[in-house]
């Protein structure tokens, strides 16, 4: 049955919370792109110069026996106040399989940015739901975009493919 | 169980209770993918949508479309006469002029007209189009993904969950969830706001990148001390994200339409006061 119970409050006033949410691991996200492998290889592409970019790609090259199936790449988005881990399935045929949220959390600024920040939430999987705040599923309001990821996506499509056609996939 | 994808340009969460993994994930599959289906549909910004075929007809063409697309111009066509014509699916021409939706290339900018005097639905998911229009259902075709996501979700054998299109939520079977409103102009500040069971709830606000262009995504006369931020409770996701647009803009005089639905709604004005209808 609906029911709606109005809770006390006459203006939003609590104190900022850091939201977050994690929702799969990585391997969860290469399982769920490539339910078939038998076996997952961890490995780190190095980019390319014109990337702009210093860390190396991490991916899971998903294989059944030796025959190689795809890559599960994962990465991570920082928006004007949210970070978005994310992972991104795709085949040996070069065709987009899957993308995943793999976690999600918020803050007012500066301290997104900053590497120790990010590093508290490391390790944790998808059963084991942060409590820093309250769950960010239920939060209503103005709408995050989620443009960071699609570039994200975009990006990784391509970067996956000069691997295919240089015959390094 | 959770797990999450972006979807409908935004974070899209499904969380559910009392599943197996196995049968959780071939269900969210299933509901995922009807969400990217119904986007490709409705989307004004892909040029292969049923909304650009829609603006691209000629006057006396009939157009087979999606039966979802079909279902959302129905939903469209009662709220616009419900509302007195404040709920406008023929906005997009004028969200075109903001700069909040890309004009284009392959269609002439349309006259101002109302969903009614552009369209008439025929049976078997075809439309008549009776004006040139360019039609956007962005202010109800989120809640409605949500709706069909749920309708997914339970088709699979799940039976209480939450499905949450950033903000535009609906929660399903047993489980009871508080939603906590964000403050459009600081995103961080959130509290909560209200416990439901088996309801949904949408709002629309005041957009996070700029909060200084305020209800830009409104289109209509807004008034003095306007809101920031809508929230409609509804038994569907889809009427809770029409209401919030006909709140915005009827205000009070939209008591009546939101009984009608079974749906209450709570307004965040600019001064930050709060009001529940």
């Amino acid at each position: 049955m609906s029911t709606l119970r109005w809770l006390s409050g006459a203006a939003l006033a609590a104190p900022a919370l850091v939201q977050a949410a994690q929702y799969a691991t990585l391997d969860e996200a290469a399982r769920r792109s490539f339910p078939e492998a038998t076996a997952f290889r961890e490995q780190l592409v190095p980019p390319a110069a014109d990337e702009h970019r210093t860390a190396p790609w991490r991916m899971l090259v998903a294989l059944k026996g030796e025959q190689v199936l795809g890559v599960v790449v994962a990465d991570a988005v920082v928006g004007k106040f949210e970070l978005i881990d994310y992972a991104v399935g795709i085949g040996h045929d070069g065709k987009l399989r899957n993308v995943e949220v793999l976690a999600y959390r918020e803050s007012h600024g500066y301290e997104i940015k900053l590497p120790a920040w990010r590093a508290q939430f490391v390790g944790k999987d998808a059963h084991s739901a942060l409590r820093l705040g309250e769950d960010i599923a239920n939060v209503s309001g103005a709408t995050l975009s989620c443009t960071h990821v699609t570039d994200g996506v975009r990006r990784i499509v391509g970067m996956v493919e000069r691997l295919r056609t240089s015959g390094r996939l | 169980m959770r797990r999450a994808k972006p979807l409908l340009g935004t974070l899209v969460s499904i969380d559910v209770g009392n599943v197996d993994e196995t049968r959780f994930i071939s269900a969210s599959d299933r509901a995922f993918a009807r969400i990217a289906a119904i986007h490709a549909a409705m989307s004004f910004h892909e040029a292969s949508s049923d909304l650009r075929a829609l603006a691209r007809a000629r006057v006396g063409d009939t157009l087979p479309l999606h039966a979802d697309t079909c279902a959302v111009l129905r939903l469209a066509l009662a709220f616009e006469a419900q509302s007195g014509g404040a709920f406008n699916a023929c906005c997009a021409a004028a969200l075109v002029r903001r700069s909040l939706l890309p004009a284009p290339d392959d269609a002439p900018a349309p006259q101002a007209c109302t969903l009614a005097e552009a369209i008439e639905l025929l049976p078997d998911d075809h439309v008549h189009v009776l004006r040139p229009a360019w039609i956007d259902l962005g202010g109800i075709a989120k809640g409605y993904a949500v709706d069909a996501a749920v309708e997914e979700l339970q088709r699979a054998g799940v039976h209480e969950g939450i499905v949450n299109a950033g903000g535009d939520l609906r929660a399903f079977g047993a489980c009871r969830t508080t939603v906590h409103l964000r403050d459009p102009r600081s995103p961080t500040v959130t509290s909560p706001v209200a416990e439901l069971q088996d309801m949904a709830c949408a709002t629309s606000a005041w957009s996070l990148m700029t909060p200084e262009s305020k209800a830009a995504h409104i289109v209509g006369s807004l008034g003095d001390n306007a809101p920031m931020s809508v929230t409609v409770f509804a038994p569907s996701c889809a009427a809770a994200d029409a209401l919030t647009k006909i709140v915005w803009l009827r205000r009070d005089a939209a008591a009546d339409l939101l009984r009608a639905y079974g749906a209450r709604a709570l307004v965040l004005r600019e001064d930050g006061s709060m009001q529940r209808l």
